[in-house]
Formats: structure tokens, sequence, C-alpha cells
């Protein structure tokens, strides 16, 4: 694994522009034999882009997968999701660092290993997982540790499990994933075999409104959390007139407990892609990008590969397949920051600067990327559309309710049988996917609660289960939330206290800090939590708790800020004498 | 614009559509709390305390990220509001460092007071300080950053970024973690010039000033005096503090012109040499070769005696006076007064001669005013701006700030300089001339603009003195000057002449700034000349955003030659040779007409050459120091030497102070009152902030004593404001202004009576030639004079550096400033560093024809190969020992750019 450093030769590969940053510090950072950004790279960097030290120094000291400090040839990143922090990865921490005499944050005296930990890897299903540079390795033991420690240091390298697809389960509808691992994922002349980019084909024959209609009166909703009707933010930027519009594919998953658009990506590349360029034609943007989360390696991969052979085969490039059209889609790789999946702070991570929020008012759609039109859709939304042009606006409104069409990519992990993701169509009992799908509770045992909608989600009760239903209003009407989509399970062993404690501390990580009331606020929760612990009157806590969330998310100036309220609130309504 | 109703709390208010419902509320005296908005930057949304309910809104919204509409109804104060507000207070306060030591003023404690939440108050949350890493970085010479006092607002980093354009700062860490940083995380190895934006935008004590915080209490100051800055010609108005006598704080007035709070290195921190041990505070006259103290009357009585001896024995033709850019209009106006009824000539010049003598004389004959054209506010609105040998982010931080503010909105700078400077950074094209090949790149540029159609011919027809004809004679002499023959003679590759060439003549505006690159060559005159064409010809001058502007490298060289401290002009540039001027001026100043002289006077070189020749034999030195400005000091050293009289008058003992007979002591512009004209041609107001030091005087009244003590009546003034009512009547130019009005606001000339509101860009109607009209000087290239030879090999320019002024005689005494630039250097190209085998900091001797001195290598890529350059401030490293005196016949400037040298290793 000898890598050839030099800064000068990197550099060049990429075009003077802040919106490089991201790529060309990982790439600095990667090249680099013990993994980190030297002050000359950064030096460097700043005079390429013409830029102050500070603006990249201070970029590089915000992510949490970047580095100013020196690091081992092997970067080992354990998860502390909740649901890995529950399921043992504690314990395989505790191996490791015992094993290698070093904590969190700390290199062995060789140099061949770092410690670090790291937030929800998006591998839940296989937890706990641990991250060794850039790969994931899941449903990881102590003795599996071992063997890959001793690897190592005796091989320099050490085995993995490739990710393959899950096969579909009785129940599930498979609408998304219909083609799921039944071609190689990276394969054009496959995809197309299938029938894949006929849509997008389909769609450079038609106009702007013709597209955004379909999408219209398909009622697609936002699969990224919000649940807001797609066909709006497209028309509002296909209305705005500038010399340049952008699409901005947000592949940033980071909501604990959610991997639904990683099989999306790894699996099927070109389906969301063909999603891309068909929003990119329907809003008149020549220029997209795609930001995936820096942890999600495959995904990068898979997408990159898919962008090549597409390019190669002019479905990308000038002049798309002789129709005018020309479309250019790059991928940009976060670098650790949970913040950043929101919208208006994914597009600040893609200028060059740091992920912190921006004012709302102006929306993206009018002033966007650049400050220019943009708009900004999920993964899971934009693959959804080929296959709306596919089977047709008729059939997607068969499938889900009425105000909740399609189908949804539930992750569920945790305490159930069998952990995975599963796509099903929108108004599906939660019962049914946790029971059925997931085969319900491991070893018998009955469940403390269900997580909705990752960190920034809702508790459930154990008893409301047969009663939910997985769309965007009806669990709206009963104070939950749908989210990314994340279910995660626990069982009557584990502790609330530990859950909420985890959540808290995630975002006490993940909080930018530019607002006074998330900034301070989630280290008064976490601090009023550490008392709690060891006080008798657990509700008077509570109540702080619930106090200060309410007041931070009434003065928050981003979601982030607006979140810990609705874990600490439903968690008080639903498990208050458990804590 | 469009204005709209609201109501706030029940009141109703109109204000601009779109305009900030915050700065709304405050302007309109509803005094919403925040601390993260200031007017001059963005809104950041970071603090919170600012929400507000607007109806038909859900919940609190922060009232800094509104824009005012019509008909929106606002709540700005209600319990549920200023609980929320107190919730964020009491939050803040727990993250936050409450000691207080005085050294500031601190906007966050005055709040926390308002909310009742000082010092020690039963906060209903966890004090979580120890939960912080907290950093000090102490490493700045200028201010300390304690982020346990920082509340990290952003308004450091953005008045870095968005009020200075230098981005020098940003956050490190994350969340209640993060901290402020400059640079890679040191301050003192970052870009940061510390101008101190960041201080005086800092509303805590987390930025705070180092000089004189082991003195300085806010609540112990005496007084708080607005006046301007002593140091470049952009003029910035200053808010001084002082307590026990002595300036201790310097503060931007915000929202005034030219500077609207911004200030640079040497405005902010270069006080120290007021209150300077090293003040000149008694008369010394020599004796025996030696000084003396001696009494204001002896020191007087000799000077009466000596210079009114010398003109009885040699005629009035043998004195001379140097008038100062450093001091005020009413002292220059005395002091041109003084030499010409009490000496009888005209032989009255100062340093402007070494700087803008050649752009004026140009100026003057093409377009009829030496003055800029335009506004320094103008810098951040045209479209394009073609900076020329003007390294204008170092020499006038102020009027960059404006530069850069209009790059980040999308305006073009192409900048012509042989040396990298700052501003290329800014740039969008960047030519990179050999030194003194300017006419041939000029009129490569035109040969582009003509080739391309991008003249303006309306404007050539209308507003051209010969109109089409006089274009066609242009047109044929730039003919020759294509792109690939400018490039054999200037080595800038010919697409970027072209590049530039439609950049500049195809924006809708386009601004000129020009330099001393272009002044002070021999072919200076001609090369403004051949920048005039092209402005003209390309229509980009005579409207609103388009001009040629010289900024003034001192605080009133504008000024100075303004009120006619000029060998050539009376105040307001009224030829002294006119008869009909000069009865004119005699009427006003109750003399005689015929004891005005009608021959023109020497001009500062001249005044030199004519010492050497023994033709003038006693001088009056007034706030300037030949002994390191004039170019070839050891010819001006000899010169001096044959004087058999010179009065010194001055701030500190100079260099020139030395070979004196009598030095007086004078006032610095922080002990009088008075005005200075700044480059945009605005006359600001000086205003005195503290007592000279010793037996000091102003320098006003010292003028008046050696008029008295000559006997010679110059008129009686009690103090400067009657002074510049006889100024005005004098220059037309000022004879709207009077103190009341400019008491807040400068005003810029020309300015013809007391209605009038002052010029923002001049020829907006007609130039100021006697058609009327722009005249064409088509000027054709001539190699340098001076050239390399194998003795000689590099050709040496010299410049100016941001942290020094003029000859350092002030900023050499700033403890701050010398610690930022403590020596000179010489810049050698890496190449040429390797032929010659030169290492950083190595000790190396310069040798001209001229002189020799030692200085310091800097090894950079700044400066093209056979070229060096060297800053000419440093009294220990004398530039001017080797430059020439050689003269541009037309203007009299001297070649300070252009010098051939050899380097050797010492």
């Amino acid at each position: 694994m000898s890598k050839n450093y030099n800064i000068d030769s990197i550099l060049l590969k990429y075009e003077s522009k802040m919106e490089n940053l991201l790529n060309i510090l990982h790439d600095l950072q990667n090249s680099h034999p013990q993994n980190f950004l030297t002050q000359e790279a950064i030096e460097k960097t700043a005079k390429f882009l013409n830029s102050s030290l500070s603006s990249v120094y201070g970029f590089a000291k915000y992510y949490s997968m970047l580095s100013t400090d020196a690091k081992g040839k092997f970067v080992i990143r354990i998860c502390s999701s909740p649901i890995c922090f529950i399921c043992n990865a504690c314990g395989v921490r505790k191996y490791i660092s015992k094993r290698l005499n070093i904590t969190s944050g700390e290199t062995t005296a060789d140099g061949l290993f770092t410690l670090e930990t790291v937030e929800c890897l998006g591998h839940c299903d296989k937890s706990p997982c641990i991250m060794i540079n850039d790969v994931v390795v899941g449903n990881l033991s102590v003795e599996k540790a071992a063997k890959i420690l001793d690897d190592i240091v005796e091989k320099s390298e050490f085995e993995y499990e490739v990710i393959t697809p899950t096969a579909e389960i009785l129940g599930e509808k498979r609408f998304l994933f219909e083609y799921l691992g039944k071609y190689n994922p990276t394969s054009l002349k496959e995809y197309l075999k299938i029938g894949g980019m006929q849509s997008f084909e389909k769609c450079l024959k038609l106009t702007s409104e013709e597209i955004i209609q379909t999408i219209k009166e398909s009622g697609l909703r936002g699969r990224g959390g919000a649940g807001f009707p797609s066909y709006i933010k497209w028309e509002a930027t296909s209305k705005e007139i500038a010399s340049q519009k952008y699409i901005i594919c947000n592949a940033d998953e980071g909501e604990p407990g959610t991997f639904k658009d990683r099989p999306l990506m790894e699996q099927l590349p070109f389906q969301y892609i063909e999603g891309v360029m068909i929003a990119a034609k329907a809003i008149g943007s020549s220029k997209a990008y795609i930001y995936i989360r820096g942890e999600y390696t495959n995904s990068i991969k898979a997408t990159i590969l898919a962008l090549k052979e597409l390019e190669v085969h002019n479905f990308l490039g000038k002049n798309i397949l002789n129709s005018g059209f020309d479309l250019e889609i790059i991928v940009a790789n976060g670098a650790g920051s949970y913040l950043c999946g929101e919208e208006l702070t994914l597009i600040e991570s893609l200028e060059g600067k740091r992920g912190n929020p921006r004012i709302k008012p102006p929306f993206p759609a009018q002033k966007g990327f650049n400050n220019l039109p943009t708009l900004v859709n999920n993964v899971e939304t934009l693959a959804c559309v080929p296959k709306i042009f596919e089977h047709g606006v008729e059939y997607f409104k068969k499938l889900g309710t009425e105000k909740s069409t399609g189908t949804k990519v539930f992750s569920v992990s945790g305490d159930v049988q069998r952990p995975g993701y599963y796509e099903v169509e929108l108004g599906t009992p939660l019962s049914f996917i946790v029971n059925d799908l997931a085969g319900g509770l491991r070893n018998g045992k009955k469940a403390l609660t269900y997580l909705l909608g990752g960190a920034a989600g809702t508790f459930v009760h154990p008893d409301e289960i047969d009663s939910l239903i997985m769309d965007y209003d009806s669990l709206k009407e009963k104070s939950y939330t749908l989210g990314s989509g994340a279910i995660m399970v626990f069982d009557e062993d584990k502790k609330i206290y530990d859950i909420l404690y985890s959540i808290i501390k995630f975002f006490v990580h993940e909080t930018c800090g530019k607002c006074v009331p998330c900034r301070v606020g989630n280290t008064q929760l976490r601090s009023l939590m550490k008392e709690m612990q060891i006080s008798d009157d657990k509700e008077s806590f509570l109540n702080k708790m619930l106090v200060q969330s309410e007041l931070m998310s009434a003065t928050s100036l981003c979601p982030l800020g607006q979140s810990p309220i609705l874990p600490i609130k439903s968690a008080i309504k639903n498990l208050k004498e458990k804590f | 614009m469009e204005t709209v109703k609201l109501i706030i709390d029940g009141k109703q208010i109109q204000a601009v559509k779109g305009s900030n419902l915050l700065q709304t509320a405050r302007d309109n005296n509803i005094n919403i709390p925040g601390l993260c908005y200031h007017k001059k930057l963005s809104p950041t949304g970071a603090c919170r305390l600012c929400v507000v309910k607007v109806d038909g809104q859900r919940g609190l919204i922060a009232s800094c990220g509104v824009k005012v509409e019509e008909g929106m109804k606002v709540t700005a104060f209600d319990d549920e509001i200023h609980n929320a507000r107190k919730f964020v207070m009491e939050y803040l306060l727990t993250e936050h460092n409450r000691n207080y030591d005085f050294t500031y003023f601190d906007e966050l404690r005055v709040l926390a007071l308002e909310f009742g939440l000082l010092d020690d108050f039963d906060s209903n949350y966890k004090n979580l300080q120890s939960e912080i890493d907290f950093v000090i970085d102490d490493s700045s010479f200028v201010l300390t950053y304690d982020s346990s006092k920082c509340i990290k607002c952003f308004r450091c980093i953005k008045a870095c970024d968005e009020v200075q354009g230098k981005n020098v700062l940003s956050f490190a860490e994350r969340g209640i973690q993060k901290f402020i940083v400059a640079g890679t995380g040191k301050w003192s190895d970052s870009e940061c010039d510390g101008c101190g934006e960041c201080i005086q935008l800092c509303p805590t004590g987390a930025i705070v000033e180092k000089p004189n915080r082991d003195i300085i209490n806010v609540e112990k100051i005496e007084k708080k005096v607005i006046t301007t800055c002593p140091y470049c010609g952009v003029g910035c108005q200053i808010e001084t503090w002082v307590q026990n006598d002595k300036i201790v704080r310097v503060n931007g007035v915000e929202g005034v012109s030219p500077n609207d709070g911004r200030l640079c290195v040497k405005g902010r921190f270069g006080i120290d040499y007021v209150n300077h041990k090293q003040r000149l505070q008694t008369p010394l006259v020599k004796r025996n070769g030696k000084f003396e103290i001696a009494t204001w009357d002896e020191a007087l009585e000799l000077i009466g005696k000596k210079f009114n001896e010398i003109k009885g024995k040699y005629g009035t033709e043998s004195l001379a006076g140097y008038a100062s850019a450093k001091c005020t209009n009413e002292e220059n106006y005395l002091f041109q007064k003084l030499i010409r009824i009490g000496f009888g000539n005209n032989n009255v010049d100062y340093c402007t001669r070494l700087c803008h003598a050649s752009t004026v004389t140009a100026m003057l004959k093409s377009i009829g005013d030496g003055a800029g054209s335009n506004s320094i506010e103008d810098f951040e609105e045209t479209e394009c701006l073609f900076v020329i040998g003007n390294n204008i982010i170092d020499t006038h931080p102020i009027t960059a700030t404006y530069v850069k503010r209009g790059v980040a909105k999308g305006m073009k700078v192409i900048v012509v300089d042989p040396r990298w400077t700052p501003l290329v950074r800014y740039s969008k094209i960047w030519l990179q001339p050999k030194l003194g090949t300017d006419v041939a790149l000029l009129n490569g540029l035109m040969n582009v603009i003509i080739r391309e159609g991008l003249i303006d011919e309306k404007f050539i027809k209308d507003r051209i003195e010969g109109g089409w004809d006089a274009y066609l004679q242009l047109k044929e002499l730039v003919e020759k000057y294509t792109p690939e023959y400018v490039e054999n003679i200037t080595s800038v590759p010919s697409n970027l002449i072209e590049e530039a060439a439609i950049m500049y003549a195809s924006s809708s505006t386009a601004m000129i700034a020009t330099g001393m690159g272009m002044s002070q060559q021999v072919t200076g005159t001609n090369n403004v000349f051949s920048l005039l064409n092209m402005c003209l010809i390309s229509g980009k001058i005579g409207k609103e955003l388009c001009g040629i502007n010289p900024p003034r490298g001192q605080n009133n060289v504008q000024g100075a030659t303004d009120v006619g401290a000029s060998p050539v002009n009376y105040p307001g540039y009224i030829p002294v040779k006119n008869d009909e001027n000069r009865r004119k001026v005699a009427n006003i100043w109750n003399v005689e007409y015929e004891s005005l002289s009608a021959k023109n006077g020497l001009t500062t070189v001249e005044i030199m050459q004519a010492a050497y020749e023994g033709k003038i034999k006693g001088l009056y030195v007034f706030g300037e120091n030949p002994m390191i400005t004039d170019p070839n000091l050891n010819h001006t050293e000899q010169a001096i030497k044959k004087l058999d009289f010179l009065v010194v008058q001055d701030i500190f003992f100079t260099q020139t102070c030395e070979l004196a007979d009598v030095v007086l002591p004078a006032s610095s512009l922080f002990e009088k009152d008075g005005t200075v004209v700044n480059s945009d041609r605005r006359v600001l107001k000086i205003n005195k902030v503290v007592d000279c030091p010793g037996e000091a005087r102003e320098d006003w009244k010292i003028i008046l004593d050696i008029a008295k003590a000559m006997n010679v009546n110059i008129g009686k003034y009690s103090k400067p404001e009657e002074i510049f009512e006889e100024l005005r009547k004098v220059a037309p130019i000022f004879a709207g202004i009077n103190y009341e009005r400019i008491k807040f606001q400068g005003i810029q000339w020309p300015c013809p009576d007391e209605q009038h509101p002052g010029t923002s860009t001049l020829f907006l109607e007609k130039f100021n030639t006697e058609s009327g009209k722009a005249k064409l000087f088509p000027v054709e290239f001539y190699p340098q004079s001076e050239k390399t030879s194998s003795e000689y090999p590099f050709i040496l320019n010299s410049g100016r550096l941001l942290y020094h002024y003029h000859s350092s005689t002030m900023t050499d005494k700033v403890d701050v400033l010398k610690s930022f630039s403590p020596s000179g250097f010489v810049l050698v190209n890496s190449i040429d560093a390797e032929k010659f085998k030169l290492q950083d900091k190595m000790r190396v001797k310069i040798s001209s024809k001229q002189g020799s001195l030692e200085t310091i290598v800097k090894i950079t890529d700044e400066v093209l190969e056979g070229e060096l350059f060297m800053p000419w401030h440093f009294g220990d490293m004398q530039v001017n020992r080797l430059t020439r005196d050689e003269l541009d016949p037309m203007s009299k400037i001297a070649a300070f750019k252009l010098t051939a040298v050899k380097i050797e290793k010492i």
C-alpha cells in the first residue's frame, strides 16, 4: 500500500474552483501515507484556489473525516450510532482499544493504527460495524475484530465481505427495487437491456411543463424526510431565469438508523442518476452535483463508474443523444457532517465552506448553489422519477395511499430477526414491516420501543405498533414522524436512557454551533442527562429537558436545533416510567 | 426605490421595500436586541436575540433575516418574545467567561444588564465553561483573541471578509468547542495585516487591541474626538479616545465617507509617534557645528535675520521653500503666501513633484484637472477597474477595500504591474510588462481597442478637441503596435493584451487607477498621456463611474497643491504667470501687485540643483525630509551642504535636520485644527485632540512667527478657520465650503457656492481645458535611456509598503508597525538568485552609478528576472542613494522607478 504523494500533481487534476475543495482535500488526505492534511497541503490548496489559508484550514477543521494531524496507516472508525452503541460496538471498541493500547483519537506508536469513533455508518443492518480506511466491516464480533487486526499486522491487508443486495421478501412491494440484484450495477449495457434510460429518452422529447406535470400528477413527495410535494420545487426552479441552474442530488444519508439510499446507489446507480438527468431536463439545468456522504465509499465508486459509462455513451456531456441537451454530473464527497444533509447547509458545503446553515428564505430554487437557482432532491425521490415514467402515473398512484403515493424504503434495524431495508407501499402498517418483513423481535423478547425517523425521530409506545400506518399524514396526525424511513427496534433489555443519551450525544457532535440555542442547548441537554442518571428525581430533569428543547426549537436557525424536542417529547410521553 | 408601510408594535413605519427588518426597527428607535447583526455586514442569524413575530408566519423569526414588505405587521416586544430572548442570553452566558477588565466596550455586558443577567444572577442553566477547551491566541502584534469571551457571532469573520476583503479568519472545530482561527491557527503566521476591523466589530472582549491595553480604562476616557487620519490620501475619518491627555485608542467612524468605519493598520495603530519621547520639544540652533537648545525668540530672530540677509545679498531668487503634504491646507496656504510675499518669488514646491507631477502635468494638458475624477466609493461600483503602476492594497488600503468588495460583486480588475502586488489575487488579468515599457503596452491596448471596433465614436466626435481627425492621428500612430509587436517589447503575451483591451473597452463603465509606477519615470508624462488616450478613445471618462484617478500618497498631497504650494499656480490652480490673476490675488492679499513675482518658481528637484549650483542660498523646509525622499541622495546631500542657511520645521529630528541651521519643533496632525483634501478632492476636517508637547507649536503659528521675524505682513489670524475663510475667496474651487458644512462629512471640490453639494465625478459636462474638450497626445514608445550593462545587470524598481509612510519618520516610532516591518529588503527573482548564488536573508551590497547601500535579500517570484524591487522608506537603507536625478522633461519628476544596479554578496 505504498502511496505516491505529490501535492502539485494532485491539485492539477482539479479546476481551480472552491466547489472542488471537498474532493481536493479528500484526495490530498488519502494520498498521504499518514492519512492527513499537511500544513503544506493546506497552503498549496489555498494558493491553488486563490483563496485564503483560513478558508481551507477552517473548512478542514469542520469536517470530521478530514484531519490536520498525522494518522496511522489504518484508520479504524467505530460506529457509535444508537444501534451500534447498544448492540455491542462498545465491546468491540473496548477490545480494539485494549489490544492496540490506544483510545479514540490516538495513533499507535508504530504508526499503523488510528482509532476513532464515527457517527452512524449507515450499515445498521450489519450492526455493529466499523470502518477501516474506506471499507466498512459489519456484523462484527470480538473474534472477527481480532482476526482483522491480526491480518493487518501480518499482511497489511484484511478480508471483508462484499456487500450484496438482499433478496426480496414476501410482502415487499419492489417498485424502486424492481431490478435490484438483477443486473450488474455498473454495466450500462445491462441497464439498457432491462429498459433503462427509456424514461430519460422519453423526457428528452417532452417539454419542461410536461415533465413537471407528470411529477405533479404522480403525487410524488420528497423522500428525504419532510415529505414535501416534489413538483413544487421543480416548478419553482424551472420558472427562474438564470445563466445557470443546478441540480443537487442529496446523497448525504446521515440520519442514524437510515440506509435506504445506500442500496439505491450501490446496486442501482443508473436508476437514480436517470432521475437526476430527467430533473435536469425538466428545470433546464446543464450541471448537476451528487453530494454523497464520505463514508459511503461503495456508493461513490458505483456512481462514478456509472457516470463514466454514461459519458462514454453520450447519455451525458454535450448534445446528449443529438437532442441538443447538455448535462454534466459531478460527484462531491461529503466529509463527515450530519448537518450537511440539510439542503442549504449542503449547498454551503458544496461551495467549499464550513457546514453552516443559511438563513431561509431565499430558498434554493431562487438562490441556491453559487446563488443561482438550484433544485435539491433526495436519492430516493430521484430514483422514483424514471420508474414513474416507466410504469406511468396511474400505476404509481395506485401504490400507496391517496395522499402518500408510491412506495417507501424502510430501514429496519436493532433487535429484530432480519434487520434490513424493505420496500413497501406507503400506508403499510408498522407491525407488518417489523413483525412480518423483519421477522419480529429476536429471542422472543418484547419491545421497549420503536424509534421512527432516526435521531431526529420519535419514540413509539410498544402497544401502539398495531395502530400505526406508515404514511406521511397518518403518522403526523399521531405526532410521529416518518422522516427518512428509519425504524429502530429496541427490546425490553435496552434502556431508554441509553438510547436518548446516544441521540443527544450525537446532536452535541453534529451541531455546527452557528446559532446559540442549538450550540449551547445540546450540551445543556447532555449535561442534564448526566445529572439525571445519578438523581432520584428523574421527572424534574425530564421536565427541564422538555422546556429547554422546546425553547431551542422555537429559537433555532435550522432543523437541527428543532430536532431534540422530537425524541425527548415522545420519550417522555410514551416511556417516562422507564427512565 | 419602492417604499412600503409596515407596523411594528403598533407604530406605522415607512421603509424601502426589501430593507432589513431589524435595521428598519432600529432606525425607528425600536431597539430590538441583537449581537451578531451589524449594519455593515450581511445578516447571520446566529445569536437569535432579534427574534420577533410576524403576522401570518409561524413561530418566532429572527428579524435580521427578514426583508420588509408592504403591510407587514410585526411584534417586536411581548412576554413570549422577551422570555425567548432571555433564554438565549442566559444560554450564551453559560459558555461565556464574564470577567471584565474595562479595556474594551462590551456590547454583551450592556445587553446582559438590560436582561438583569449581569454578574451574580441565579441562572436556570448549568455553567458549561468546564466542558469547553478555551484557547487564547496572543501571537498577533495588534490583538489578543480569547475564545472564552467569544460568542461566535461571525462579526470578526465577516468584518475581515465582507468589509476588508481579506478573509483571514474562520472557525476551527464545531459546536460548542468552536473558536476563531486566523490562517492555519496562529494569528502571527496568517495573512492578517493588522487592520483591526475585527476588533472594531467584536461585540465582546474576544478580540481586543493589544497596544495600550495596560493603561486603557474605557470608563476613564476623557474625550473622543473625530478627526482625519494623518496617513495616506484616502482621508479616513477616525475617532480618537483620550485618556490622561494621551491618545489611547483609534476607531474608524461608522457611516461616514470615505471609509465607513474601516481603517488600515497605520490608521488604527500608527499613533505612538504623537506621544513619542523623541518628539522635538524646543527649537534647536546650530552653533559651532553643534545643535543647542534655543528659545523661540532666539530661533525666530536668527531666521528672520538670515533670510533677510540672504535676500539682500543674493536677490529674491536666492530663497526657496519646501511645503508639506502632511500639514493642513491652512498651513500650506500660509506657507506659499510667505514664500510669495516674504521671499518674493515662487520657489515653493514639495514632494508632489516626486510622486504625481507627471500625472498632473499630463492630466492638466489633456483634461484640464490633475485630480482624481471619481469618488473613492466608485471603486466598488464600476464594472471594470484598470489599475496600472499602483499597488493599491498596500498604499491605499481603504480604497482597496472598495475594490475588493466590488470584485466580490463581479467587478473585473485588470492589473498592470511589473511586480506582483496583492491585488493580482483579486484580478481577472495581470499584465506584467518589463520596467519602462508602459507606452508600448498602452499603445498596444489601443491598437486592439481600435481593431475590435470598441472605440466610442460619439465621444470622440463630441468631446475631443479636433474630433475624428485627432483620433485618426492617434490611430495612425498606434497602428504598428500590434499585440505581437508589443509582446516583443514588453514581454506581455499578446493574447493577454487582447483580452485586457477588450475587457476594459467593452465594459459599460470602467475606471483607471494610476500610480507611481507610471509617474516616476523619465517618460512619466508620456506614460500618462498614453493612458489618457486609451481612456478617451474608449469614452471611459466624462460619465459616472468612469474616469482616471491618481490616488494621493500622503494625507494632504492633494490639498497642498490645491491651496497653492506650487511654483506655477496660486491657490485653486490659478497660474502665477497671468497678470490678471496676480492682480486679483494681490488685491485679496492686500499687497502691491508688482511685489508678486511673475516668474514660475523652481520645482523640488530644481531647487536642489540650484542649491548645488549656488543659486539657492537659503531654504525653509516645512515638514519634509528630502534627505530620504529626493533622488540621487548623495547629490542632494552635497547640495544642502552648500546652502548658507537651512531651516527645518518638523516633529522629529529627521535626516534632513542634521544638515539644518535651525530646527523648529512643530505639531502633529492631532495637535491643531484645520482641513486637508483627500484623493477624491474631499475637503475634510482636522480637529485638535491633544496639545503639542513641550514648546512645540502649531505649524500655522510658526509660519506667522517667521513672517513676523522677517518683518513681512502675511495677514493676521487668530485661528485656522480665519485662514480657510480667506482661502475660499482666493480659490474658487473651495468657495462654497466652510467649517460648519464639513463638521460631520467632507465635501468634494469643486464646490462653487454654499448651496452646492460638491462634485463626486468630474467632467460630466465638460473638461476643464480652455475649449472644454479633452485633448489627445499621441506618443511613441522610446526605450529607456537607463539600460543594464555587464557591470550593472539589474534594473531596480522602488516603492512603498503598507506598514510605512513616506520617509518613515512617523511609522518608525510606532512599535506595532516596526514589528510588522522591521527593515528594508530587496526582492530578487528566484532564477536570478540561483544565477548569482544569493540566498534568502543574505546581506548584500547594491550599487548604481550614483551610490551604494547594504540590504537583505528576499527571494520571490513577485519580480521578473533581471529586475529588483526595494521599499524606499528606510533611513538605514536609503534607496535614493542609488536613484538618478534625471528628470522627465515635461513634469520634472525624477526616475525613481528605474535604476541600473549590481548586486554583490558581502
